[in-house]
């Protein structure tokens, strides 16, 4: 598990765009396109403005009619697949 | 003049005089060798130079690379910036770093049209890019004085498309390779050489006589396509305001019996198209990429795009040509008159 008390980073070789209400990011490494439908375009925003995980996760439990330890689950997935690929630093507490 | 797209041996058709200028995607093109494209006054700089290249520099690149042999068209980034070029039995060329230049070298003798096909199409793409430019990959047409774009790859049926508009009496503005720039607060739309490649059983659509078409590849079987040089009532040679831009579903995705289908696009697939179908990908520098992105993000948020799917049925194509009409006059204000 990722602690909440980190805080992530964009990696210097991403770019990422909104496109509507989603977003495309392009990872200039592996020059690879991904694209980020409406709630990760929301998770990706609010994981990666400089604040801790946890205050993404408050918000986040807010926002959606969701579980919250199910919410907890799927944020530590995605932010975990984010750090597999490359595309943000984790910046421990 | 002769006929550029005569089906003469290539030689013939090299001009001993000076080298005469054309405007092609907007840019002032310097040529040798006579090419189907609007002429236009020598004077200045050109923006491209087509030039003989000495045949040491091209074995001198030829010899440092591995080239797989079960392919016929070869591309590979120099060390030093260049780009080479091959189409075996046929020519190779070298793009200089910044676009500026190519420099080509016959491998056999080809028709003038076969040249002026590889040389304006995927060559000269290459180079749009080394100069800053994301050209796409769209057949383009003129209706009610503005440009609308087919995009799509290879064999999505562009050209039949854009060929079924000349038959109604719109003219192509660019086959293949579209250069569309922003201009107050729009996008404007580059046109072509005029010629189109177009399968025999597409040609018929508008050419009765396809002794007119000049075969673009004598030694690939493969490649079964005509080039045909339009005449001016069918060509746009003047620029004009990009309208709308279609989206081609491929045809393997498309049955036989379905209907034809124009949709809305959502924001991402329609960025996702534009930058699938900008020519070029080999071309994958951090600075390219970049560029690339950020040019596709412009331009999506731009110009209307719609998704168009259809079989490809010879006989559907007037029936897909009124789908667009449909499509443009009720999204796009375009007036009923076809």
């Amino acid at each position: 598990m990722i602690e909440f008390s980190s805080r992530l980073s964009v990696a210097e070789d991403v770019m990422i765009r909104p496109v509507g209400d989603e977003s495309v990011l392009l990872d200039l490494k592996s020059t690879k396109y991904l694209g980020l439908d409406e709630i990760s375009t929301r998770i990706w925003q609010l994981v990666t403005n400089g604040n801790a995980l946890q205050i993404a996760y408050d918000t986040l439990v807010e926002e959606y009619d969701v579980d919250p330890e199910r919410l907890r689950k799927d944020l530590d997935e995605f932010v975990q697949e984010l750090l597999d690929l490359g595309l943000v630093n984790l910046d421990q507490p | 003049l002769p006929n550029p797209l005569s089906d003469l041996g290539f030689q013939e058709l090299i001009r001993s005089e000076p080298d005469c200028d054309y405007r092609i995607y907007g840019l002032r093109v310097r040529s040798p060798v006579l090419l189907a494209a609007s002429r236009i006054p020598t004077e200045g700089r050109a923006d491209v130079e087509l030039l003989s290249g000495d045949p040491a520099w091209f074995e001198a690149a030829f010899s440092h690379l591995v080239i797989d042999h079960s392919d016929w068209i070869h591309l590979h980034e120099l060390a030093d910036g260049w780009s080479y070029i091959r189409y075996d039995e046929m020519f190779d060329f070298l793009v200089s770093p910044l676009g500026d230049r190519i420099l080509y070298r016959m491998l056999a003798s080809v028709t003038s049209g076969c040249f002026q096909t590889y040389l304006l199409g995927r060559v000269f793409s290459h180079a749009l890019v080394k100069m800053g430019h994301e050209p796409l990959h769209a057949a383009t047409v003129i209706v009610d004085g503005r440009a609308v774009a087919f995009l799509g790859a290879s064999a999505f049926g562009k050209s039949t498309l854009a060929a079924s508009f000349i038959a109604a009496g719109h003219p192509v503005l660019t086959d293949d390779v579209l250069r569309t720039e922003e201009c107050d607060g729009g996008y404007i739309a580059f046109s072509g050489p005029p010629c189109l490649k177009l399968l025999p059983k597409s040609a018929r659509l508008i050419f009765p006589d396809l002794t007119q078409g000049v075969p673009i590849n004598h030694h690939n079987p493969k490649v079964s396509k005509l080039l045909f040089l339009l005449p001016p009532e069918r060509v746009s040679a003047g620029n004009a305001p990009l309208a709308a831009i279609y989206v081609l579903t491929g045809p393997r995705k498309v049955y036989r019996k379905q209907r034809i289908v124009v949709g809305s696009m959502s924001p991402r697939e329609a960025l996702m198209s534009l930058i699938s179908f900008t020519h070029n990908d080999v071309l994958d520098s951090p600075l390219r990429m970049r560029r690339q992105f950020e040019f596709a993000v412009r331009l999506r948020a731009a110009v209307p795009m719609r998704s168009l799917a259809y079989p490809r049925i010879m006989s559907l194509q007037e029936e897909v040509r009124d789908a667009v009409f449909a499509d443009l006059e009720r999204h796009f204000n375009f007036p009923t008159s076809r």
